[in-house]
C-alpha cells in the first residue's frame, strides 16, 4: 500500500528515526514539518516519512529529500519553516542546513557526494534509509525473503553451505572463523535437536553495528538465520540481545510476529517441510555473554561464565545439543550471498578477508557514524575520505579497534589495509568493529588503564588470571598515571600482560592485555613521560596536569571563580585570579567557563625532573 | 579404548575419560586445585594445563577428553611458568607471607614468628596448616615470591553458625564447595556471588547457613583445599596421622565413616565413600569428649556419689541382680554391638527379667537397599523430613530416580521434603495413616482427611502399579496392609532395629516401666523418664540420666569398641576401635560380660524370644476438646544417642532442629499470647511438660509437635492444651 | 492472581527463563526485592543462592531500592575520550552520591553503562531513559536540575 503511495507523491522527505537522531529530536524535527506542510498546503504533493538509521548519527537530525537525494542535517525545529517554504514550496534548496566538509569548502547538496557515503560500500546495510523496519511488506518489496525462497526450493542444504563457503565469508562478531566450515561441522555433529543463535551481545564499547541492524533491517537477520537454520537441520533458533538495546528488541519482536503471520515462522515455512520458530532472549548487562558458552549458559538462565573448549557448541551446545552461533552482522551477510552468488560476494574484500565490514566510526573524528566499506580498504581512508579527519585541527594520533579485545594502532600504519590478518597482525583485531579514533588529547596510558578496567570488571571472576591478572595490570597503570610507576613497571605490564594471554580460558581474558601490550609497544614514550618526567602529554591524567590562569590574559571576570566547585579560585573584579593547585580538585569546569575572548585558563603538565 | 601419549608414555584410556584422570591413574602428577571427583569440572584454577601436540593453546588437562593419539606434553617450560603465574595472582588474595616465608620449615619449632605477619594470616594460626593444598603447591612450583601487590579482604569471619566456620579471606574461589553442596548434596546453599574481582563464595545474600537452608552435611568443609571452611570442634587438632574405617550409630543407616586419629584422639569422622549427614560428619567427635560424659563408675554411698574401682562395682551389680531375680526390668539401647544385644538377653533371661528396647516392635518393616531404589518407582514419604533427618538416603532416592520416580510426602507438618517434592498432601494431623491406607485399598477418600480429591487421585494414580517405597516415621503406622510391591522402611527406629524384631521381645518400654512387678531397673544407653520410684538403680551409660541411681557403669562409646551391627536394609557393619576407651569406661559388651561372670551364667548361648504379643494394638482415636483444644504431633526423634538428644548435649544440634522445644503455630501461638522461646506448659491426659515453645507456620493451625523422647515419656499423638508461663 | 503470579506464569514457571523473570521483576518493582526473589525461589523450586548469584552477576539488576529518577551515564570508549570520566565525577558531585548509590533524599540514582551504541552523541547522559547526547561538566547542573524541579510539581 505505502509503495504504492509513495509514488502518488511530488517529495519525500525521509527523517531519520535511528536511536541517534531520534535523541537528537528528529520525531520534534518530523512533526514541525508535517504542521509546517499542511499550512503551505503542500500534504497532497509531499510526505513525511521516518526511516532507519543513516549511520550519520552525529548529525543529527537528517531530512533527505527524495527524489534527488538532498541531504540535510543538524536541523532546528526554528530552521523548519525556512525550509519548507524555501526548497518544498520555492524549490530552492538550502544551502545553509546542507553539509560542509570543512570552512574552506562548498556544501554539498547531495548524499552521494558527501565522502562519509561516497566511498562505502553497502552489503549488509543496503536497505539503509529506504524501508520501515515494522512492515515487512517493505522488506518483501525489496525482494527479501526471494533468498529463503530460494535456499527452500532450489537448494539442497549442502548446496547452502557449499554457496557459503565458496563465498569465504568470516565470522563478523571476533576472531573471524570462516561461517560455512562452522555451519557445517554443526550440520555433521550426531543429535536430531540442533540450534541456531544470532549473537547480538554486541558488548564491545564504541561498536553499534549490531544494533543498528537490528533496528532497521531486523528481517535480514531473521532471513539469515533461516538460512542458515535450513542448512544446518535446527529447529530452533535464538536471537540474544544485550539489555542496553530495548528498541532493537521491540522491533525485532514486530518483525518476528510479522515474519509469523506471512507463514515464514513456524510449522512447513513456504509449504516445504521445513519449521523453523525464534526467540529473543535479553541479555542483563555482562559483556562476558559475548563469549559464546557464556552466553549459551545465559540463554539456558545461567550465570554467564564460560566454560573451557572443547567441547565445542556445534558439539555440545545449548541443553547439551549441537548449537551454531553466529553474530547480528554474519547472519546479515547471508540472504544476500543467497541471492547473487558466492562468486560475487568473493569479488569483494581481500584474498583472506571476503565482502564488506561495518565499522562504527567514533571518538575524535569529524564524521562520527557507521560505515559499510569493503575489506582490504585502508585506516586513512576510513578516517580521512570517510571520516573527514580530526575536528578542531588536532593531531590523529591513534585509532582502537576491535574493542576491549583490540589494540590502539598507531599513524604509521595509516595504510595498514583492514583485514582480519592485517589488524591482528597489528596486535589488534577486527572484533565486532569498533573504531574509535584518538587525537593529540587522549593519553594512550589513560586509555590501556580504561580498557584494563574495563576488562576486569566485566570478568566473570573463574580464572586467576583474568579475575587477578587484570587487576593487577590496573594496579600499575594507575600507579603510572598518578606518576608514582617506575620504569620496571612497563616490563612487568608486557610480562603480565603475555600470560594472562595464554593461562585465560576464554576469549576475554586472552585478549585482555591487546590494549596494554599494543599501547607499549606503539606508545612507549608516553608512559615514559608519564613515569621519568612525571608529565602527562595528553593533559589527561589527573595527578599530572594542573589548570593554572594566565596572569597576561586573564581580566578577572569571576566567571571562573563563580563557577569553581571547590573555591579554588580566588581573586576580584577585575583583577588577576589565581587557583589554590591545594585544593583545586581538577574538575576543568574553570576551562570550560573561561570566555574564549581571553582563554586565560590553560592546562599543564610540566616535567618534573 | 584409545591410545595417547602423556609425556613420551604410551598410555591407554577409555572413552570419555579426562586427560586428567588418566593421568593421575598413570601415576603422572599434574597440579590442581579446582579439579573434584564426581562433579562437572570447572577449569578455572589453570593449574592444571597441558599443551596437546597440534594444539596452539595450553588447555585445562581436567576438562580435556582424551582422543585416540593425543600427544599431551604435561612439564614445559610454558606451562610451568603459567602455572606459576596463576599461582600467584591466587596468592595475591590469599594470605601469603608464610607460605613462602624461606623459614617456614623452621618455624614449625616456635610459637611465634619474628616475621611481621598478622596473627590472623599466618600459616600457623591457620586450621589447615600442614594439610593445605597451597602449602603442596607452592613447594611443588617452587614459589618463592608474590611479584604482585597483595590485597587482604578483610572480610569478618563467619561465626555465627553451628559446627563450621567461614573465613573467606582464604578462599580462593577454585569452586569446589559449591559444586558439592549444588552436584553432590543437591543443597544449593552455596554459589559463586558478583562477578570479577568482587567475585565470592557464598549463601544469598550473605545469610547465615543456618537461615539458608544448610542441612550441616559438610560436604563443603570436606573439599576445601585451603583453610577457608572449617570445622569448628577439630580446628586446632592438626593433622591426621591415621584413620580408621568404621560405622556411624546415629541412625538406622550406618553409614560407613572415617574416625581421623591425632595423638591416640578422636579428632573428627568423615565420610568413607559416599555421602553422610549432620550426625555422623560433626556429632561424634563432639560426644566422645563431651564433657558430661563419665568415664569413671559411681557407686552411691550415703547421700554421695563416690567414685569406685570396676571391681565394686560389678559386685555391687552381681549382688543386686542376684537379690532381685524375677524382679529386674532391662531397658537397652539398640545403639551398641549385635553381641552386646545377645549378652544381655541371655542376661535377662538367666535373671528372669523383663527386657525392652525403646523401639516401634510393632512395624511394618520390609527392608531394601537404601542405594539402590529401582527405577520407575514412587517414593513415598510419610512423617518423615528426609531432607533435614535422612538427607543421603533422599540423595540416593533423586539420583537413581532423576525423572522416572517421582517423590511424594504426605505430612500434615511442612517438612523441608515437603517443600521440594513433587507431590505434597497435607491431611490433617493423624490422618495420615487413613490416608496411606485407603491410597492402597482404594476407595474415596473422606473430607475428614483434609486432602483435596485432585491431590488425591494423583497421588493414588502414580502409586497404583510399579514398585513403592514407603518411607515412615515407625510410630505412626501400626498395623498396615500393604500390597508387596511397597517396601517399607521405618526410618526414624534405630539402627539394630532388624536385629531386635529378629530376637523378640517381652514387651514394649511403656510397659517394663508401667510394669509394678519390677523393683530393680537396669538401664544400658536409656535415660526415660521414671514415674515412680525403684529400690535399686543401675545404670549403664555415657551420660548422667536425669534420676538418682545407685549406680553408674560408664559405657565406652562406638569409636572406642570393635563389633557389629545391623543397619536397616539388613546388612551388617563393622564398627573398629579407633581409641582407648575414655578413662575407666569400658565397652558394653565387657560389662555385661564380667556380669554374667559374677553371675556365673552363660552369656554366650544364643536366645531367641518369642514375641509375647497379645492383641494387635489399636490406633487410639485423638480427639479434640474444649479442655484440650490442640492436636499434639508427636514425632519419633532420629537425633538420639545412647537415649540422650543430640540436642541437650550438643548447642549446634539445638540451634539447628529445635527438637527439645514445643513447635505450636504460630496463629495458635498469637491466640495464646506465646513468644518464640518462651517456656510452655503442656498438659494432656497423660501428661504435663514444661518446654520452650518454638513459634512456626510448618505446623498445622491448632496444632502443636514434639518430638519424642525417652525423656519426656510421651508416645503418639494426643489432645493436649498449652498454657503460657508467666516469668 | 498476585503480580508475581503473573510473571512466572509468562514465562510458563521456567527455571531456564530466570533471566527474564528477573528483568520483569525489577521492570514491576524498579528493583529485585528479597522477598519477591524468596517467593520466586520457592514457587521455582530453585535455590535462592542461585537466583542472588544471576542477580549480582548481571549488571543490569539492582538488589537495592532505586531513587525516582535513574541517571545512567555511559562510560563506553567514544565517551571516556570525549570526557564522560569528568561528566561522571561532576554529577557524583552535584548528587552527591557515588556511582551505583542513590541520593538520601531518594530522587535519583546514578549508574554507569559500559556502552548504549549511541555513540554519535557521545558523551551521554540518559536520564529515564531519554537520552542526553553531547553532554558537558557545565551542561550537568541545569540537566538535573530540570528533574529535580519536576520534584517540586
Amino acid at each position: 500500500m505505502r509503495k504504492k503511495a509513495r509514488k502518488d507523491f511530488r517529495l519525500h522527505l525521509l527523517v531519520c528515526a535511528g536511536t541517534g537522531c531520534a535523541a537528537n529530536g528528529s520525531f520534534i524535527i518530523k512533526d514541525a514539518l508535517e504542521k509546517e506542510i499542511v499550512k503551505q498546503g503542500l500534504e497532497d504533493e509531499i510526505a513525511v516519512i521516518t526511516t532507519d538509521c543513516q549511520g550519520f548519527c552525529e548529525r543529527g537530525p537528517i531530512v533527505i529529500v527524495q527524489p534527488d537525494g538532498i541531504f540535510y542535517h543538524r536541523i532546528k525545529k526554528e530552521d523548519v519553516p525556512h525550509l519548507v517554504e524555501e526548497h518544498l514550496f520555492k524549490g530552492r534548496p538550502v544551502k545553509s542546513m546542507m553539509f560542509v566538509p570543512s570552512p574552506e569548502e562548498p556544501a554539498i547538496p547531495r548524499l552521494m557526494d558527501i565522502g562519509f557515503f561516497k566511498h562505502q560500500r553497502l552489503i549488509v546495510l543496503r536497505h539503509r534509509g529506504r524501508l520501515d523496519p515494522e512492515n515487512i511488506e517493505e522488506y518483501i518489496g525489496f525482494e527479501g525473503y526471494s533468498s529463503l525462497e530460494k535456499a527452500l526450493t532450489r537448494m539442497t542444504p549442502p548446496e547452502i553451505i557449499k554457496e557459503i563457503k565458496a563465498s569465504g565469508l568470516r565470522g563478523r562478531g571476533g576472531a573471524g572463523f570462516p561461517t560455512g566450515v562452522k555451519w557445517e561441522l554443526c550440520r555433521t555433529s550426531p543429535g536430531k535437536k540442533k540450534y541456531i543463535v544470532c549473537n547480538g551481545d554486541e558488548g564491545d564499547p564504541g561498536a553499534f553495528m549490531d544494533r543498528s541492524v537490528l533496528e532497521s533491517d531486523p528481517h535480514t537477520v531473521i532471513e539469515g538465520m533461516l538460512i542458515g537454520a535450513r542448512a544446518i537441520g535446527a529447529h530452533k533458533g535464538y536471537i540474544y540481545v544485550r539489555s542496553e538495546y530495548p528498541l532493537a528488541v521491540k522491533k525485532l519482536l514486530i518483525a518476528l510476529r510479522q515474519a509469523e503471520e506471512y507463514g515464514l515462522l513456524g510449522e512447513n515455512i513456504l509449504g516445504t517441510n521445513f519449521s523453523f520458530t525464534i526467540d529473543v532472549v535479553q541479555g542483563a548487562g555482562a559483556f562476558v555473554c559475548g563469549e559464546e558458552t557464556a552466553l549459551l549458559a545465559s540463554i539456558e538462565g545461567k550465570v554467564g561464565r564460560p566454560r573451557p573448549r572443547p567441547p565445542y557448541p556445534a558439539e555440545k551446545g545449548l541443553w547439551g545439543r549441537p548449537t551454531n552461533i553466529n553474530n547480528v552482522e554474519t547472519w546479515a551477510n547471508v540472504p544476500v550471498i543467497i541471492a547473487r552468488g558466492a562468486l560475487w560476494f568473493s569479488s569483494i574484500g581481500t584474498k583472506r578477508s571476503k565482502g564488506t565490514k561495518i565499522f562504527s566510526l567514533v571518538g575524535k573524528i569529524n564524521n562520527t557514524g557507521l560505515v559499510e566499506v569493503p575489506m582490504g580498504i585502508t585506516l586513512g581512508q576510513i578516517i580521512y575520505d570517510i571520516g573527514g579527519g580530526i575536528p578542531d585541527g588536532k593531531e590523529f594520533k591513534a585509532v582502537q579497534t576491535g574493542g576491549p579485545s583490540g589494540g590502539c594502532i598507531p599513524r604509521e600504519l595509516l595504510d595498514l589495509p583492514i583485514d582480519y590478518e592485517g589488524l591482528s597482525k597489528a596486535g589488534s583485531m577486527m572484533g565486532s568493529g569498533g573504531m574509535i579514533v584518538m587525537d593529540e588529547d587522549t593519553c594512550m596510558v589513560d586509555v590501556a588503564r580504561y580498557f584494563l578496567n574495563f576488562t576486569q570488571e566485566e570478568s566473570c571472576g573463574k580464572c586467576p588470571s583474568c579475575r587477578l591478572g587484570t587487576k593487577q595490570m590496573v594496579h600499575i597503570l594507575n600507579r603510572i598515571c598518578e606518576g608514582t610507576g617506575g620504569e620496571h613497571d612497563i616490563a612487568f605490564l608486557e610480562e603480565v600482560g603475555r600470560s594472562v594471554k595464554l593461562a585465560s580460558l576464554c576469549g576475554l581474558g586472552q585478549t585482555a592485555s591487546n590494549p596494554v601490550l599494543t599501547t607499549i609497544k606503539y606508545f612507549r614514550e608516553e608512559y615514559l613521560a608519564h613515569i621519568r618526567e612525571k608529565r602527562c602529554p595528553a593533559l589527561v591524567c589527573k595527578s599530572l596536569i594542573s589548570y593554572i590562569i594566565d596572569p597576561q590574559t586573564c581580566s578577572g571576570c569571576t566567571v571562573c571563580a563563580k563557577n569553581c566547585p571547590s573555591a579554588a579560585i580566588s581573586g576580584e573584579a577585575k583583577k588577576i585570579h589565581t587557583i589554590d593547585q591545594t585544593k583545586c580538585t581538577k574538575c576543568g569546569i574553570c576551562l570550560s567557563v573561561c570566555p574564549p575572548k581571553f582563554k586565560a585558563v590553560k592546562k599543564t603538565s610540566p616535567a618534573v625532573q | 579404548m584409545m591410545t595417547l601419549t602423556i609425556n613420551k608414555k604410551k598410555v591407554r584410556a577409555k572413552k570419555g575419560e579426562t586427560v586428567l584422570e588418566v593421568a593421575q591413574r598413570e601415576g603422572i602428577y599434574v597440579p590442581k586445585l579446582c579439579y573434584l571427583k564426581g562433579v562437572t569440572p570447572y577449569g578455572g584454577c589453570r593449574l592444571c594445563l597441558v599443551k596437546v601436540k597440534g594444539w596452539e593453546k595450553p588447555v585445562t588437562s581436567c576438562t580435556l577428553l582424551v582422543e585416540d593419539g593425543m600427544v599431551v606434553e604435561t612439564e614445559t617450560p610454558l606451562l610451568k611458568r603459567l602455572r606459576r603465574f596463576s599461582l600467584q595472582l591466587i596468592l595475591s588474595e590469599h594470605p601469603h607471607a608464610c607460605l613462602v616465608c624461606e623459614k617456614r620449615i623452621e618455624c614449625a619449632d616456635y610459637q611465634e614468628c619474628i616475621q611481621k605477619t598478622a596473627i590472623t594470616s599466618g600459616c600457623k594460626f591457620c586450621a589447615r596448616n600442614g594439610n593445605c593444598e597451597l602449602q603442596e603447591l607452592i613447594d611443588y612450583l617452587k614459589i618463592e615470591e608474590i611479584p604482585f601487590s597483595f590485597k587482604y579482604r578483610n572480610m569478618e569471619i563467619e561465626k555465627c553458625d553451628p559446627f563450621f566456620e567461614r573465613d573467606y579471606n582464604l578462599c580462593i574461589l577454585c569452586g569446589r564447595c559449591i559444586r558439592a553442596c549444588q552436584e553432590i548434596r543437591e543443597a544449593g546453599t552455596l554459589d559463586f556471588h558478583h562477578r570479577g574481582p568482587e567475585t565470592m563464595v557464598g549463601t544469598a545474600y550473605g545469610l547465615p547457613h543456618l537461615e539458608s537452608g544448610c542441612q550441616f552435611c559438610g560436604a563443603c568443609v570436606d573439599v576445601c583445599p585451603t583453610g577457608a571452611l572449617r570445622e569448628r570442634y577439630s580446628k586446632w587438632e592438626g593433622v591426621p596421622e591415621k584413620s580408621v574405617q568404621s560405622t556411624c550409630l546415629l541412625c538406622n543407616i550406618g553409614c560407613s565413616i572415617d574416625l581421623k586419629i591425632n595423638d591416640k584422639k578422636l579428632i573428627n569422622t568423615t565420610p568413607t565413600h559416599e555421602q553422610i549427614c549432620v550426625r555422623g560428619r560433626f556429632g561424634i567427635a563432639p560426644l566422645v569428649y563431651h564433657p558430661k560424659r563419665i568415664t569413671q563408675p559411681l557407686l552411691k554411698k550415703g547421700d554421695r556419689l563416690v567414685q569406685v574401682e570396676w571391681k565394686e562395682a560389678l559386685a555391687y551389680v552381681a549382688e543386686t541382680l542376684k537379690a532381685y531375680t524375677g524382679k529386674t526390668g532391662i531397658l537397652f539401647t539398640p545403639q551398641m554391638p549385635v553381641k552386646a544385644i545377645d549378652s544381655i538377653y541371655a542376661l535377662a533371661r538367666h535373671l528372669k527379667s523383663t527386657i525392652a528396647a525403646p523401639l516401634a516392635l510393632d512395624a511394618v518393616v520390609r527392608p531394601f537397599d537404601v542405594k539402590k531404589f529401582e527405577r520407575g518407582s514412587v517414593i513415598l514419604i510419610v512423617n518423615t523430613d528426609m531432607v533435614s533427618d535422612f538427607a543421603p538416603v533422599l540423595l540416593h532416592a533423586r539420583k537413581h530416580s532423576k525423572m522416572q520416580h517421582r517423590i511424594i510426602v504426605i505430612d500434615a507438618v511442612k517438612s523441608r521434603v515437603a517443600e521440594m517434592a513433587d507431590l505434597w498432601l497435607q491431611p490433617r494431623p493423624g490422618k495420615e495413616s487413613d490416608l496411606v491406607r485407603t491410597l492402597f485399598a482404594g476407595g474415596r477418600i473422606g473430607k475428614s482427611v483434609g486432602v483435596s480429591q485432585e491431590d488425591y487421585t494423583s497421588c493414588r494414580d502414580a502409586v497404583k502399579e510399579g514398585p513403592v517405597y514407603l518411607l515412615f516415621n515407625a510410630d505412626n503406622m501400626k498395623g498396615m496392609k500393604l500390597p508387596k510391591r511397597v517396601s517399607v522402611l521405618p526410618l526414624a527406629s534405630s539402627i539394630n532395629t532388624l536385629k531386635i524384631l529378629e530376637m523378640g521381645t517381652d514387651d514394649s518400654a511403656e510397659r517394663v516401666l508401667k510394669d509394678k512387678s519390677v523393683d530393680c531397673l537396669y538401664t544400658i544407653g536409656v535415660a526415660p523418664r521414671l514415674d515412680r520410684k525403684y529400690k535399686r538403680l543401675i545404670v549403664q551409660d555415657s551420660f548422667p540420666p536425669s534420676f538418682d541411681f545407685d549406680l553408674f557403669l560408664p559405657a565406652a562409646s562406638f569409636v572406642e569398641i570393635d563389633g557389629t551391627v545391623v543397619n536397616i536394609n539388613g546388612k551388617i557393619k563393622r564398627l573398629h576401635k579407633a581409641t582407648e576407651p575414655l578413662g575407666n569406661s569400658r565397652p558394653d559388651l565387657w560389662i555385661i560380660k564380667e556380669i554374667g561372670k559374677a553371675l556365673n551364667c552363660d552369656l554366650t548361648k544364643r536366645t531367641i524370644r518369642r514375641k509375647r504379643r497379645g492383641k494387635k494394638s489399636q490406633l487410639r482415636k485423638i480427639t479434640v476438646t474444649k479442655k484440650y483444644p490442640l492436636y499434639l504431633i508427636v514425632r519419633k526423634n532420629s537425633f538420639v544417642y545412647r537415649g540422650h538428644m543430640l540436642s541437650a548435649l550438643m548447642k549446634g544440634f539445638e540451634r539447628l532442629r529445635y527438637d527439645n522445644r514445643i513447635w505450636i503455630n504460630s496463629a495458635t501461638a498469637r491466640k495464646l499470647k506465646i513468644a518464640d522461646g518462651a517456656d510452655v506448659r503442656v498438659i494432656g491426659q497423660a501428661i504435663d511438660l514444661t518446654l520452650p515453645a518454638r513459634i512456626t507456620d510448618h505446623v498445622p493451625p491448632d496444632s502443636a509437635l514434639i518430638y519424642a523422647h525417652p525423656s519426656l515419656a510421651i508416645s503418639g499423638d494426643q489432645s493436649v492444651r498449652i498454657e503460657c508461663i508467666k516469668s | 492472581m498476585s503480580k508475581i503470579e503473573k510473571i512466572l506464569k509468562d514465562h510458563h514457571y521456567k527455571r531456564s527463563r530466570i533471566i527474564q523473570i528477573l528483568q520483569h521483576v525489577q521492570a514491576e518493582y524498579k528493583y529485585l526485592p528479597k522477598d519477591i526473589l524468596e517467593s520466586v525461589s520457592q514457587k521455582l523450586k530453585m535455590p535462592l543462592s542461585t537466583i542472588y548469584s544471576i542477580a549480582t552477576f548481571y549488571a543490569a539488576f539492582s538488589l537495592t531500592p532505586r531513587g525516582k529518577h535513574l541517571c545512567t551515564v555511559c562510560m563506553g570508549t567514544a565517551c571516556h575520550v570525549r570526557g564522560a570520566p569528568d561528566v561522571l565525577a561532576r554529577i557524583e558531585e552535584k548528587l552527591g552520591v557515588e556511582t551505583g548509590g542513590t541520593t538520601d533524599d531518594k530522587q535519583f540514582t546514578l549508574e554507569t553503562v559500559n556502552c548504549l551504541g549511541a555513540c554519535a552523541l557521545a558523551p551521554i547522559v540518559v536520564i529515564d531513559g531519554t537520552y542526553h547526547g553531547q553532554t558537558t561538566v557545565n551542561k550537568v547542573g541545569g540537566l538535573l536540575d530540570k528533574y529535580h524541579e519536576k520534584k517540586g510539581t
